[in-house]
């Protein structure tokens, strides 16, 4: 048996000394003891000192802490333990808190309990092994897919940190969704000039390489040493090695063609935003007929996106202010959940813009030439005051749904991401903080994600690079090995545990003698592996460890011995 | 000799949290000063709005936030510790704290200001009768309710309420006070609030009055149709002009327009949630003098220069729930660390 030494802690006094004797002479009669101190606060500077002093002796392989939370000692351990003089894992603890604060009622019972939760844990501690810690080298290379102004901002401030950034961009230009629009709603810029100046200093950023029409084609690997194949535009496949990879490929959106959506004066946002870039003055002119009134039919679709509601509003002001239009609004809820909305909307109802807000769909019919709009207004209280109101338009203008870039479930079969109910990626998982994704190593950002504002998109794509920086900055990813780890002689590859593993770190590869496997009669060629599960793209969740049908994986710091020496099960 | 430190952060809430722990990942040292004696601001107090399944509110993120800092030793945090005085220039200020009665003096190449927001005070909205009917509370105050006492219960008798109204846009979009601005997450908060709340006790039933739902993230859409299914929850476009209060029994009644009935109608109810807008923290005013910081149209900070070497994070520069207010503090992190580096 291994020496133990023991600390009890009194937790600021929590455990009353009386109590802490009481569990001291208790202890001293147990065998392989070599040590029981007792501490007033375990956890203070002067206590980890005074601890590490009395380990640097070296005459203990264990240690045993009686006190409180194990989750409170385990960051003071590690903190402390790593440049220690003993691997950080070597310690159990026993959590009598609660047994002490039930002396007081229960007496002789209590530490009885105590007694009990104290056994466990120093046979806990005789069965725990070191722990190695690892380390993979990160190179500062990224890959960034998507040339949209998230994928082109985050590779500008990755490449102003001397990363060298691969821009993969499937389209033949830069620039993505955001061209379609004309204007801001909160800044002075013409989108289009700002684009063109960052794909200018994009293509003079020396450590910035761009693709075009090239496609991410398969991906191996996991943090640190990811191989990235890329198809290019004349063809060829190349390959690239990034530390880490950033996903900004968009969304897309969908028109609604079918019946009278497919008449030429209904339109979409962006055709609007295209017809105001062009038109100088008033009359304004569609399909050969002067504007007038414009519609504006919203929350059909993506009622929780408010990107729409943001840029109607926009064009409804410039159609009104600058090109005398009469335009009116129809939506179920106003959404002005951006900064400087509120105001723009009040000052398109000041310009004379309306607004419905509708229950019951509009109906658009064609009326001589013109569309026409029902809705019933709801801004009368009594249900028999809400008259239908009918709207003769020149111009009416529907929102198309957003939708997951098509290429979007094909590039995740690639990456092993989570897909939202809705298609798009890691669509909400606040443990996260909203741009990691599932797997380290991989960054998720924009439309791709969510579709939002430009400017909320900008902060965003500015947090994705801070945490790629934070990733990259040390030069390699250090992790300790208290994972899931595969008995390669115990695997029968049957696929369970990479189907299975919520962070895809798990992948299946010969690097076993014992697995190969040769069909009779073929002359080598085909063999199989075992599963591996990658130490730094591991997060500890436990699920394969405890779905392996052949109990080939185990926890290195939690394994199933040690689990029933902390059941009393050993026995 | 004066301790150097590349930046100061000022405020402990999620934000300040958030860059200093971004900034030190990089290895930017800072100091983080919060005036209160604990860290976490205003959203250390919420409470899990989990009910069958996660809602998204993102309390336990800031939990695990305030422990990952508490752990790191490279961080300095100093609690009970606000600013003093500030002088030098960009990339070399000479930062005067006070804690207490004690002064120290720290030399900061950059400042971070993440000095947060404060709900609006809803005693303003006389009509609404906050601060002068026991049963009239503040939709913080509900969640602080929920996180320290477990339960939710009527301040004048301590009795689960049976009926429950939430009035949204308390101080927001509200031009009688001048507030011309939509705080952007209350909408999403009290629903969470209600959810949660139907989910412990079921009994009791939520009516939510608003005037336009905003959304709020990517799984708001499934969450709000969940909240449209419960039957226990009546979401009516219709903002209440005041509250009447019957001393004798202690009952509180309201008007509304109700849109599903088409009708005016008067209703009792047990308790009144009233869902607080945001303002800039009433302390962070003194920092604008002290900063050389200019006020958005709505009150809010607004951004200064980056050559200044002074960077806003957070909620003071607009409305942010927790979610944004992480992604605006990382992204902040970054534009100082370009700072340091000569970037401006």
């Amino acid at each position: 048996m291994a020496r133990i030494g023991i600390f009890i802690d009194a937790l600021k006094g929590s455990i009353s000394l009386p109590f802490r004797e009481r569990i001291a002479a208790m202890i001293e009669g147990l065998p392989d003891i070599a040590f029981c101190l007792q501490e007033e606060d375990l956890t203070s500077p002067g206590g980890l000192e005074r601890m590490g002093k009395r380990l640097e002796r070296g005459d203990v392989e264990r240690v045993v802490i009686i006190g409180g939370n194990p989750k409170f000692y385990e960051s003071s351990f590690l903190k402390w333990g790593i440049s220690g003089p003993m691997n950080p894992y070597l310690f159990s603890v026993a959590n009598i808190r609660e047994s002490a604060l039930l002396m007081e009622t229960d007496g002789e019972e209590a530490l009885e309990n105590t007694k009990v939760i104290i056994t466990k844990a120093i046979r806990m501690a005789s069965l725990l092994k070191p722990i190695e810690t690892g380390s993979v080298p990160l190179k500062p290379e990224v890959m960034v897919l998507g040339g949209g102004i998230v994928g082109i901002s985050i590779g500008l401030e990755l490449a102003r940190s001397g990363i060298h950034v691969v821009l993969v961009e499937t389209g033949d230009h830069l620039g993505g969704r955001a061209l379609e629009l004309r204007t801001f709603y909160n800044r002075p810029v013409e989108v289009r000039k700002w684009i063109d100046e960052k794909v200018v200093e994009v293509n003079g950023t020396p450590n910035m390489t761009v693709l075009t029409r090239a496609e991410l084609k398969g991906l191996e690997g996991h943090v640190g040493r990811f191989q990235a194949r890329v198809k290019r535009n004349d063809g060829t496949m190349t390959a690239f090695s990034p530390s880490a990879i950033v996903v900004a490929t968009g969304c897309s959106t969908r028109r609604e063609v079918k019946g009278i959506y497919g008449h030429k004066r209904i339109v979409s946002l962006p055709d609007v935003e295209r017809l105001l870039g062009e038109a100088s003055a008033a009359p304004l002119q569609w399909e050969g007929r002067n504007v007038e009134t414009v519609v504006y039919v919203l929350d059909e679709v993506n009622q929780d996106i408010k990107v729409d509601s943001i840029n109607a509003i926009k064009q409804s002001l410039a159609l009104q202010e600058a090109f005398e239009c009469q335009v009116a609004v129809l939506c179920k809820d106003v959404k002005v959940a951006a900064d400087g909305m509120e105001r723009l909307y009040r000052k398109a109802r000041e310009k004379g813009v309306l607004f419905f807000k509708y229950e019951e769909a509009p109906k658009l019919s064609i009326d001589d030439g013109h569309i026409r709009i029902d809705v019933k207004d709801t801004a009368a209280i009594r249900k028999e005051e809400q008259w239908p109101v009918s709207i003769l338009s020149d111009l009416v203008v529907v929102s198309e749904a957003f939708v997951p870039a098509p290429e979007t479930e094909k590039l995740n079969g690639i990456l092993r991401l989570h897909l939202g109910d809705r298609g798009f990626l890691m669509e909400d998982n606040p443990q996260l903080l909203r741009v990691r994704s599932n797997r380290r190593g991989i960054f998720v950002a924009g439309g791709c994600r969510f579709p939002q504002a430009v400017s909320e998109s900008l902060i965003e794509a500015r947090a994705v690079a801070q945490e790629v920086v934070a990733l990259l900055t040390k030069g390699s990813y250090a992790y300790d090995l208290a994972v899931a780890e595969v008995d390669p002689a115990k695997c029968a590859v049957c696929y369970t545990c990479p189907r299975l593993c919520p962070h895809s770190a798990i992948t299946v590869e010969k690097y076993a003698e014992r697995n190969v496997y040769a069909p009779p009669g073929a002359t080598g060629g085909i063999t199989w592996g075992a599963a591996r599960v990658d130490p730094a793209a591991c997060y500890g969740c436990g699920i394969c460890v405890a779905e392996c049908p052949a109990k080939a994986i185990t926890f290195r710091h939690l394994t199933d011995e040690q689990i029933y020496a902390q059941m009393n099960l050993a026995d | 000799m004066i301790e150097k430190k590349d930046v100061l952060i000022i405020g402990g809430g999620i934000s300040g949290i958030t860059a200093a722990l971004d900034l030190a990942q990089t290895g930017v040292s800072a100091a983080l000063i919060e005036r209160e004696p604990t860290l976490g601001g205003l959203s250390a107090s919420f409470c899990c709005k989990a009910s069958e399944a996660c809602n998204k509110c993102f309390a336990c993120v800031v939990d695990k936030r305030i422990s990952d800092i508490v752990r790191r030793q490279d961080i300095s945090v100093l609690t009970g510790t606000e600013l003093l005085d500030l002088k030098g220039n960009p990339g070399e200020y000479a930062v005067t704290l006070k804690a207490g009665r004690e002064r120290r003096e720290l030399k900061v190449s950059a400042i971070v200001v993440a000095a947060g927001i404060d709900p609006y005070e809803a005693s303003e909205k006389a009509e609404y009768g906050y601060g002068r009917y026991k049963n009239v509370i503040t939709a913080r105050d509900l969640d602080e309710m929920l996180r320290y006492q477990g339960k939710i219960f009527r301040p004048s008798d301590g009795r689960l309420p049976e009926t429950v109204a939430f009035f949204q846009c308390v101080g927001s979009r509200d031009e009688s006070i001048g507030h011309l601005y939509c705080s952007q997450v209350c909408c999403a908060y009290a629903l969470r609030l209600i959810k949660a709340v139907r989910y412990q006790f079921p009994g009791v039933k939520a009516t939510f009055l608003y005037m336009d739902i905003q959304p709020a993230g990517a799984s708001f859409q499934a969450f709000l149709a969940s909240c449209q299914a419960d039957k226990g929850i009546r979401l009516i476009r219709s903002l209440p002009s005041k509250v009447y209060h019957s001393p004798s029994t202690g009952s509180l009644r309201i008007r509304f327009t109700d849109s599903t009935k088409g009708e005016v109608v008067e209703e009792p109810f047990d308790l009144i949630v009233l869902s607080v807008g945001m303002v800039l923290k009433k302390d962070a005013k003194s920092l604008s003098k002290l900063l050389g910081l200019s006020f958005t149209e709505d009150g809010f900070f607004s951004s200064p220069p980056p050559q200044t070497g002074i960077f806003l994070a957070g909620a003071c520069s607009g409305p942010k729930d927790v979610d944004r207010s992480i992604s605006h503090a990382k992204s902040t992190a970054l534009l100082v660390r370009q700072f340091l580096q000569g970037r401006f």
